[in-house]
């Protein structure tokens, strides 16, 4: 298990309401809104058959995109995931694996290796908060089923390694890339972006 | 109650001029199997009068419980303890006039892992209610070849004279929501 990071808290998860995943900042003590989430996020570009660079990072999807069939991604050496109730888990292309997964009424894991491709079930992106995927040498491609597809190289730079990161929003996936140094390992991106592994929750 | 038979229609709103609108209610179970399952998910497609979507975002299913038309509506079941697997209302007032049709469809989510049709899906059926509860008509919708369909138009509300009837249909595709999207202009 990785060393705990003075990082390492769950510092987006204590204003998060359980059902809409990443819930906008608002003042203290304000009551929540009626107004769902997704219309109070800024625009961002639809999630089509787009290329991702550090200018255009972000991507949207739409509500029939975040929920129908599988996401596919493509490329990823390693995958780390957050549900709606802050469960947490992560999985290596070789199939090495810390946290816990997260089962749905389907039988499938809600993330999860298939083969090299991570795949999300999305039959039950409302149990999602978020997922990391890292990637590997190569290029990492999301595809939904819809035949809408975004792409982002591996290194957005001299010493980079690209994470692209999945938010739900209300009823819509968030895509983003992000660049991290190089020769962090897992561990230290996840600590990065606040995760720490869940132990002990697995089915005995 | 009655139970209908496929093609069969029935006037809702003309035997009971009083009826401001139903519930829609979609159930099925699903056989136990080893290694993951099939999972039918029911939406709503809210069409003009050429039977198509009016844009391609006119549905409602669990993950976009409204559409710009308003008086259709998904009602999340999440946690409740009902009778059927989802439930959709319709309020006849609110609907524009631009709707004609509201076509009810399940389909089997076509996940990687699979299986993606009706195989071992079992008493599926559409009823429709009204708002207090009370059944109107049920129609149970078998596909004909459950092995191959992965998606079932199982009925329709639609415009008759001043007022509004519902169709059962029970058809199957085989193509899936892909083949639901083509026919009536969904972006899916």
């Amino acid at each position: 298990m990785p060393e705990q990071h003075p990082l390492d808290v769950p510092y987006l998860t204590r204003r998060i309401r359980p059902d809409d995943g990443l819930t906008l900042a608002r003042p203290a003590g304000a009551p929540p809104p009626d107004v769902p989430p997704e219309s109070r996020l800024y625009p961002a570009p639809a999630f089509g058959t787009r290329g991702l660079s550090p200018r255009d990072a972000v991507v949207r999807l739409n509500a029939r995109q975040s929920a129908i069939g599988s996401l596919f991604v493509t490329g990823a050496r390693g995958t780390a995931w957050e549900d709606s109730a802050h469960v947490t888990g992560a999985q290596s292309v070789h199939r090495e694996q810390i946290g816990t997964v997260v089962p749905t009424s389907g039988g499938r894991p809600l993330v999860g290796y298939v083969n090299r491709d991570v795949v999300v079930a999305l039959r039950h992106v409302r149990q999602l908060r978020r997922a990391l995927f890292i990637a590997g040498e190569g290029p990492l491609t999301v595809q939904t089923f819809d035949g809408a597809a975004a792409a982002v190289p591996g290194s957005l730079g001299e010493g980079r390694r690209t994470v692209l990161t999945l938010t739900r929003i209300g009823s819509s996936l968030e895509l983003r890339a992000e660049s991290v140094p190089d020769s962090w390992d897992d561990g230290q991106i996840w600590r990065e972006f606040g995760f720490s592994m869940t132990i002990g929750l697995g089915r005995r | 109650m009655s139970a209908f038979p496929e093609g069969g229609t029935v006037a809702l709103t003309a035997g009971d001029p009083g009826l401001a609108g139903v519930m829609v209610g979609l159930g099925w179970t699903v056989e136990p199997g080893v290694g993951p399952l099939a999972e039918p998910v029911a939406l709503a497609i809210v069409c003009g009068d050429d039977g198509r979507a009016l844009t391609p975002e006119h549905l409602v299913f669990f993950n976009q419980l409204t559409t710009a038309s308003p008086g259709i509506a998904f009602s999340p079941t999440e946690g409740a303890q009902r009778q059927d697997a989802e439930q959709i209302d319709v309020d006849f007032a609110s609907v524009p006039s631009d709707v004609m049709r509201i076509a009810f469809v399940t389909y089997v989510d076509p996940e990687v892992r699979g299986p993606g049709t009706f195989a071992a899906v079992r008493d599926a059926y559409i009823r429709v209610a009204r708002p207090d509860g009370t059944e109107l008509v049920r129609f149970d919708a078998p596909p004909a070849q459950p092995e191959t369909a992965k998606a079932v138009l199982f009925g329709e509300l639609f415009r008759d004279a001043d007022g509004w009837a519902f169709r059962a249909l029970g058809r199957g595709y085989e193509n899936g929501l892909a083949g639901v999207g083509a026919e009536f202009g969904l972006d899916v």
